[in-house]
């Protein structure tokens, strides 16, 4: 990576913290990275700070948590100093977020017409037709065959793989810069995953968005991301190129892509990861 | 892997359990709810049982010279309209109050559990016959039905705790119920009955002990319902009989003065206030404590 | 969407529990009628008369036929709006308490309406700015607000707001000036008055219903903003919330747009449970104000052991609470699609 290159993402020393009655625990600690308009994959367990981290860059860190970040950036723009009608200005137009479950993510009362133009109606003067327009085309784009039939439709009338498609409708509608994807496919079964992973991607590449796809699942996020970032306890243990997942340099990550099965460790006994309080420390 | 970790684990089972009950019982403590809640229960509780310490004259007492005085140094709270101390009266008020709470409940509750059990562990026809009971009874609001019953059972104390108790228990049915038709189907109810457990086995040893902790903060928060519809009942002379001193009777006695001897209806009303924001307070309380998901 | 064969067979099951429980009601009412410690034919004649006119009047009464008849015969009555006679008044208690029933409604109404308009938005509220003091103060005056005896409470607003400072009438529904040139035509005094275009009646009925109603809607306010409270806090922890607050939506919008309508389901549940509380709260307030609806109608004949009168109340009273519930189930699909399926 280029440093003269403007990055569309750049991210240095974000922190999350929560109050407790030992002091204030960090839940993300001193993370930074940057990205352009590629695919960046974030890795790591339960409790590794990803989602966080993830909520961190849209603002949304719920209280009591708090957010610090020595620089904070998204284009030109400085995130660190927003208040909150900054964040809403930006949230759903220049970033996106697409959620797990479309099940749990999505209104149960409103149609999915009703909720994807309202990303429309919080940032933009339309018009009803052409608020409704606009619906009825981006959700032709994520793939939707009878997109008249899916723009009155409830959320409980679709399958996991139809609703996220709805979810990825209403954050696409606008076109953001950014679209960040916390576990977009652990609830959807297998077959599925693959279709919506496919979408996402061909959506990537034809809108030149920036792409941060969250997983605890590594062997996905290798397959479709191009540099992954490794978090543990918070923190960024590794960043490393996908191509070369094999060359890690980090324990933990080596002890991950162990733990994987492969062919060629067939019959053998799988790998169990040893974790060494060290790793808690910064590198 | 250090050994630090591992140090905070129970040895046994029976220290496991103290433990537990040592964190629910600090964590009752530090709630302000159930603190405050707590601490009004005790001084009910205290008020009944010491009533004849605390008390400064013979509640049924009547002074026809001093009625109708304001509250003073010999009348602590003043005197109502037959010259009876209203401090004393009120001190033994707290004993048919604290009656009247504990005897419905303790038939309510247990009535309302096996009935909501049977219904939500039996299904079938069992299960239709006694919700539909549940929802006649339900159809009624409280007060009215206990009005009705008390009018067929004639006033009095033991006839109004029945009548309260009678419209009391479908609550405590329904909850049972619904916990219990969803235990049902719970894997360790399943474990049980593969281990050839009969059913009422199943019912008393395993489904009961897991309803008791929201039968329990219902009840608490039925308490003050129940405080509430006994003193009403009082209010309309349907309760505790004259010369008992009871809150609700107190205040319907004050009725007629209320213009120029305030104090006289005003004071019992106050207690009741009091006593019935303690178990409100006390059951939502125990609600927060009792149900992880309220933890602030 | 399901065929509606099945719409139909829902229908007809809630139709059938409906008749089920109405039916409960009435065997409620028989049975308590018949163990009552009064002897209905002695109440009727009088325990002077002679063993003819007694045996006469038993048998006028429908006494000394089976029970299974004597029950067939009430229900057929009720159907058909006849609650019996009561032994106070003579008069038919459908008549009776036709009259009082607008009186219990018009206080209810408007009770219900404060407490709504009031509760909810407090509860929305308390539920945005949890555990800050504007959490804590609209949970303590809900607290207090149904912890408090209705009656009690009357009392001291009216000594209070009428004895000492003059702020309203006092107990009964028209100052008696204009109870006897009143044209009732509703039986609901505000529209009444209205109607006859009569200002000096109007703030005079004005006068005499703010205070109970303001008292019954205080109580009905705690019950609704605390559960509002409930359901809201609940909800702000969904993910679709989350969501919301993904696309730009402002926290407002969150509460009032997205959180609210999802729990408008329970809410309304509560709302129709709340009118019910109200009834029973009619009936202490009433005996405080003096206000001649249903529930004085109960109590009173309470005194004068008429228990063709109170059972016929009671009766009115449990099937309005039962519709009430009924219409606030009916309201649910309109409310939520999920439940509009099948």
């Amino acid at each position: 990576m280029s440093d003269t290159t403007p990055h569309l993402l750049s991210v240095e020393g974000l922190t999350v913290t929560f109050p407790s009655p030992q002091g204030a625990v960090a839940v993300v600690k001193d993370v930074s990275f940057r990205m352009s308009r590629g695919k960046l994959g974030i890795v790591g367990e339960s409790g590794s700070g990803k989602s966080m981290t993830a909520k961190a860059l849209m603002g949304l860190v719920p209280p009591p948590g708090r957010m610090t970040a020595t620089h904070l950036r998204l284009g030109d723009d400085d995130l660190a100093g927003l208040n909150p009608a900054g964040w809403r200005a930006l949230r759903g137009r220049r970033i996106g977020m697409i959620l797990q479950d479309p099940k749990y993510s999505l209104n149960p009362v409103q149609r999915i017409g009703v909720q994807i133009e309202e990303t429309l109606k919080l940032h933009g003067a339309y018009t009803k037709a052409e608020r409704r327009a606009k619906a009825v085309e981006v959700l032709a784009t994520v793939g939707i065959e009878d997109p008249e039939r899916m723009y009155r439709a409830f959320p409980h009338e679709l399958s996991g793989g139809m609703g996220q498609r709805a979810m990825i409708a209403i954050m696409l509608v606008l076109s953001p810069d950014l679209l960040i994807a916390d576990e977009p496919t652990s609830a959807l079964d297998v077959i599925v995953r693959e279709q919506v992973l496919s979408l996402i991607d061909r959506l990537q590449a034809e809108r030149g968005m920036g792409l941060i796809l969250i997983s605890h699942d590594l062997p996905m996020v290798a397959r479709f991301c191009e540099r992954i970032l490794v978090m543990y306890r918070g923190r960024i243990i590794e960043t490393i190129e996908s191509s070369r997942l094999s060359e890690a340099r980090h324990p933990y990550t080596q002890g991950l892509v162990a733990c994987l099965p492969s062919p060629t460790s067939r019959g053998s006994d799988l790998p169990v990861l040893q974790r060494d309080p060290a790793w808690e420390q910064a590198s | 892997m250090s050994a630090s970790i591992l140090a905070n684990e129970p040895r046994s089972r029976r220290e496991a359990r103290m433990r537990q009950l040592k964190t629910s019982i600090w964590r009752v403590l530090r709630n302000p709810s159930t603190f405050f809640g707590g601490a009004i229960i005790l001084l009910l509780i205290v008020m009944a049982a010491a009533a004849p310490l605390l008390a400064t004259h013979d509640p049924v007492a009547t002074n026809l010279s001093d009625r109708l005085a304001a509250p003073g140094a010999k009348h602590w709270l003043g005197t109502d309209q037959l010259g009876r101390d209203i401090y004393s009266r009120l001190l033994y008020g707290a004993q048919p109050t604290l009656a009247i709470v504990l005897l419905v409940i303790g038939i309510s509750a247990p009535v309302g559990l096996a009935v909501g059990l049977l219904a939500g562990y039996l299904g079938g026809w069992v299960e239709a016959l006694l919700m539909r009971l549940t929802d006649i009874v339900l159809a009624f609001p409280r007060l009215i039905l206990a009005l009705a019953l008390v009018a067929v059972l004639k006033p009095g104390l033991i006839n109004a705790v029945i009548a309260i108790a009678i419209t009391a228990w479908p609550n405590y049915a329904r909850i049972a119920r619904a916990e219990a038709l969803a235990l049902r189907n719970a894997e360790y109810v399943l474990a049980a009955r593969g281990l050839g457990m009969g059913d009422a086995q199943i019912m008393t040893g395993q489904i009961m002990p897991a309803l008791l902790p929201s039968v329990a903060v219902r009840a608490t928060l039925d308490m003050a319902g129940i405080i509430l519809t006994a003193a009403g009942l009082g209010f309309l002379g349907l309760g505790a009989q004259p010369p008992l001193a009871e809150w609700g009777t107190m205040i319907s006695s004050g009725r007629d003065f209320i213009f120029d001897a305030w104090w006289v209806a005003a004071v019992p009303g106050i207690a009741i206030l009091v006593v019935s924001l303690g178990f409100n307070l006390m059951g939502d309380g125990l609600r927060d404590v009792l149900d992880p998901k309220h933890h602030e | 969407m399901r065929g509606s064969g099945s719409v139909l067979k829902v229908l007809a099951l809630g139709v059938i529990t409906l008749a089920i429980t109405l039916l409960g009601l009435l065997v409620c009412t028989f049975v308590i009628g018949r163990i009552m410690p009064i002897d209905p034919v002695v109440a009727a004649v009088g325990d002077k008369a002679s063993a003819e006119t007694y045996a006469a009047a038993r048998e006028a009464l429908g006494l000394d036929r089976p029970l299974y008849v004597q029950f067939w015969r009430y229900v057929a009555g009720v159907v058909q709006g006849d609650l019996g006679l009561s032994t106070a008044s003579g008069r038919s208690v459908a008549e009776d308490i036709g009259r009082a029933f607008p009186a219990t409604v018009e206080l209810a109404t408007l009770a219900i309406l404060v407490g709504t308009m009031l509760g909810v938005p407090l509860g929305v509220y308390a539920a945005h700015k949890r555990n800050r003091w504007p959490d804590h103060l609209i949970r303590i005056t809900s607290l207090i607000g149904y912890s408090i005896p209705i009656f009690w409470l009357g009392l001291i607003a009216l000594l209070v707001f009428y004895a000492e400072l003059g702020w309203v009438s006092g107990p009964g529904r028209i100052g008696t000036v204009y109870r006897y040139t009143l044209q009732e035509w509703s039986g609901f005094l505000l529209i009444d008055t209205l109607r006859a275009g009569d200002t000096g009646a109007f703030r005079s009925a004005f006068s005499h219903l703010i205070l109970p109603a303001t008292l019954l809607g205080y109580v009905s306010l705690a019950y609704i903003a605390r559960m509002t409270r409930g359901f809201m806090i609940d909800e702000l922890s969904k993910e679709y919330v989350t969501t919301a607050r993904i696309k730009g939506a402002s926290e407002a919008r969150v509460l009032w747009l997205h959180a609210l309508p999802n729990v408008m389901v329970p809410l309304v549940t509560v709302i129709a449970l709340s009118f019910g509380h109200l009834l029973e709260g009619a009936v202490l307030t009433e005996t405080v104000f003096a206000w001649p609806g249903i529930g004085l109608y109960i109590t009173s004949s309470l005194f004068t052991a008429d228990m063709p009168a109170v059972l016929g109340g009671t009766l009115v009273v449990g099937v309005c609470f039962v519709a009430l519930n009924k219409l606030a189930e009916l309201l649910y699909p309109l409310l939520d699609p999920r439940t509009r399926a099948t």
